[in-house]
């Protein structure tokens, strides 16, 4: 039976250039790629310079993932679940395709999964790891915590 | 009876946490925490751009966001951001948690002045404080609730608001409260004098609506469940100040009970004999669903569970044998059939039974997990993961163990909850003062 959609194949070219070819339906998980697809900017290759190969083709598994009829429920968590096992670099690669792309569900994840890792985080760690200046003078940082008494303990 | 072994092989995965005595250490929050705090590498994080990593802060859980409120100004003054708020209500996952007060007994009520006097202890008891449970990390967190004025109980919660009724017999006043922001709202009283009515709240984004039900004074001195009305608000307009009213069905006992709200209809139990009462809020009628297995049904319970709504509740030896257990039912689509999702392992039925000595329980629960409360103890609760079938004890609440001086303070009473940075919502309370009574013709 032939779908609906059409078969058309969106290119795109990665930051190393490296090219890769998905169907219209999977690209257009990206809005932003929907955009340009709508607008009729997606006949020749795209190029996403900030975007490297090794990042892009996880992106696109994600999105080739989630269009796959044949996958059920429990297959696609489990997926979500390992698909963000990754070393800090890439998860940070990823964070930054996937909000340049627009991929809103892999976002989220990824949001979910950062947040994760810094909510156990004391404030003193958190200015350290995104280096964060501590614009406050010692009164008013005992004040915040006295303030906020609760989330503290 | 045989004791327990964690190292049974079970057909259900089973944990069992150890008792943390509590002294209201600080450390006892900490221990389910630690787990997950790996080493983070500046040199890749600090090149996160500020405007991804406040989306990152808009899924912290409201605990670890207010410590983030001390890492420096900007981050401190998110919570008052517009443009904070608004990517924090479109993307903000939901918290599952929930909130436990110590319990008033009824009879606290018809023995205590109503403000200021009463002496036994009573005033020690007055819910000035919360304690939050995240059953994520299995985690306890005290709130405060110094702003609620006294005479006031919790009843119900939605949304991010905790819903507080004034305690004294006549028309009842309420309160809505974020807890985690502190900020109050009250609402219009109701019309008709009630003693011990049942409340319903639902709020989401844009409209508020709250039902109170029974126990309407016939006279000073005489109670029975007549009527139920309904508040209305919403951000198309429309508006209802306890106008909408219903007549609830013939001689219905609601026990004060709670009120859960799934597909927009409002539920609760029907006790002696058990049944299950629904108010349809769009056609303002109600309707009685049998109760499953009604006759065999102890200290059944409602909860919201994913957009369904689940009875819970021990069944009991029947002259045809059936065997004593714990269950959970859910309501199917079609409003009057029950069909059987989970079962309490029978092991630890046997331990749950004997902790509770026929005392009762009451169940709250929404999203993934239900909590069984025992009754008559402070610290024997049970956390169900409903989706992953996951059965355990929670620890107890190190900051609930000093009971007042008179006994009545160790039993906790609890509501799912969803603790939000923001409530924007209440905002269209403001507009009741300001525009005259209008009833809506519902």
């Amino acid at each position: 039976m032939s779908s609906s959609k059409s078969n058309k194949i969106v290119k795109l070219e990665s930051s190393d250039n490296k090219t890769f070819e998905v169907e219209e339906a999977v690209a257009v998980q990206s809005e932003t790629l929907k955009n340009m697809v709508d607008d009729g900017c997606a006949n020749d290759t795209i190029p996403l310079p900030n975007v490297n190969g090794k990042i892009l083709e996880m992106v696109l598994g994600w999105c080739k993932k989630h269009v796959d009829e044949t996958v059920t429920g429990d297959e696609l968590n489990k997926y979500e679940a390992d698909f963000l096992d990754l070393d800090q670099a890439d998860l940070y690669g990823l964070l930054m395709a996937a909000n340049f792309l627009n991929v809103k569900g892999l976002l989220d994840r990824v949001l979910q999964r950062v947040a994760d890792m810094i909510k156990g985080k004391k404030p003193e760690e958190i200015r350290r790891i995104f280096n964060i200046k501590n614009d406050f003078t010692p009164e008013e940082e005992e004040e915040i915590r006295l303030e906020n008494a609760w989330a503290f303990d | 009876m045989e004791a327990f072994h964690p190292s049974m092989t079970l057909p259900f995965s089973y944990t069992f946490a150890t008792t943390i005595t509590g002294s209201g250490s600080s450390s006892t929050s900490n221990t389910a925490n630690t787990i997950t705090t790996p080493w983070m590498d500046r040199r890749i994080w600090s090149k996160l751009p500020q405007r991804l990593l406040d989306r990152v802060l808009a899924f912290l859980p409201p605990p670890a966001f207010f410590r983030a409120r001390a890492v420096c100004k900007r981050w401190y003054a998110l919570l008052f951001s517009d443009t904070f708020l608004e990517i924090y209500l479109q993307i903000s996952p939901r918290h599952n948690w929930f909130l436990f007060f110590k319990h008033k007994t009824l009879k606290s009520y018809i023995y205590r002045n109503s403000s200021g006097g009463g002496d036994h202890g009573d005033n020690i008891i007055a819910p000035c404080e919360g304690y939050l449970f995240d059953p994520y990390d299995i985690t306890w967190y005290r709130l405060s609730f110094a702003l609620v004025p006294a005479g006031f109980s919790p009843a119900s919660s939605s949304g991010g608001l905790v819903c507080w009724v004034s305690d004294e017999a006549g028309p009842k006043s309420i309160i809505l409260c974020n807890p985690v922001l502190g900020s109050l709202t009250q609402l219009p009283p109701t019309l008709r004098p009630r003693l011990f009515p049942s409340i319903g709240l639902t709020v989401s984004p844009s409209s508020i609506d709250v039902i109170i039900a029974g126990d309407d004074m016939i006279s000073p001195y005489a109670v029975k469940n007549l009527t139920a009305e309904n508040f209305h608000i919403d951000g198309g307009g429309f508006y209802s100040i306890w106008g909408t009213t219903s007549s609830l069905p013939r001689l219905c006992s609601l026990e004060s009970g709670r009120m859960v709200y799934v597909g927009e209809k409002f539920y609760c139990m029907n006790y002696s004999p058990f049944s299950v009462l629904a108010h349809d809020v769009t056609t303002n009628a109600w309707c009685k669903i049998q109760a499953p297995m009604r006759r065999f049904l102890r200290s059944p319970s409602l909860v919201e569970s994913k957009g369904n709504l689940l009875l819970v509740a021990a069944v009991e030896k029947s002259k045809l044998n059936v065997p004593k257990s714990f269950r959970l039912w859910s309501l199917q689509a079609c409003g009057t059939t029950w069909v059987e999702v989970e079962r309490m392992p029978q092991q630890l039925y046997l331990q749950f039974e004997e902790l509770e000595g026929g005392n009762g329980f009451d169940c709250v629960g929404h999203g993934e997990f239900v909590v069984i409360m025992i009754r008559g103890s402070s610290d024997k609760a049970l956390l169900l993961d409903v989706f992953r079938k996951i059965w355990q004890w929670i620890p107890p609440c190190p900051y609930s163990q000093g009971g007042s001086g008179d006994g009545r303070g160790g039993e906790l009473h609890g509501f799912a909850y969803e603790p939000r940075l923001a409530t924007p919502v209440t905002g269209l309370l403001d507009q009741l003062t300001t525009i005259p009574f209008q009833p809506f013709s519902g």
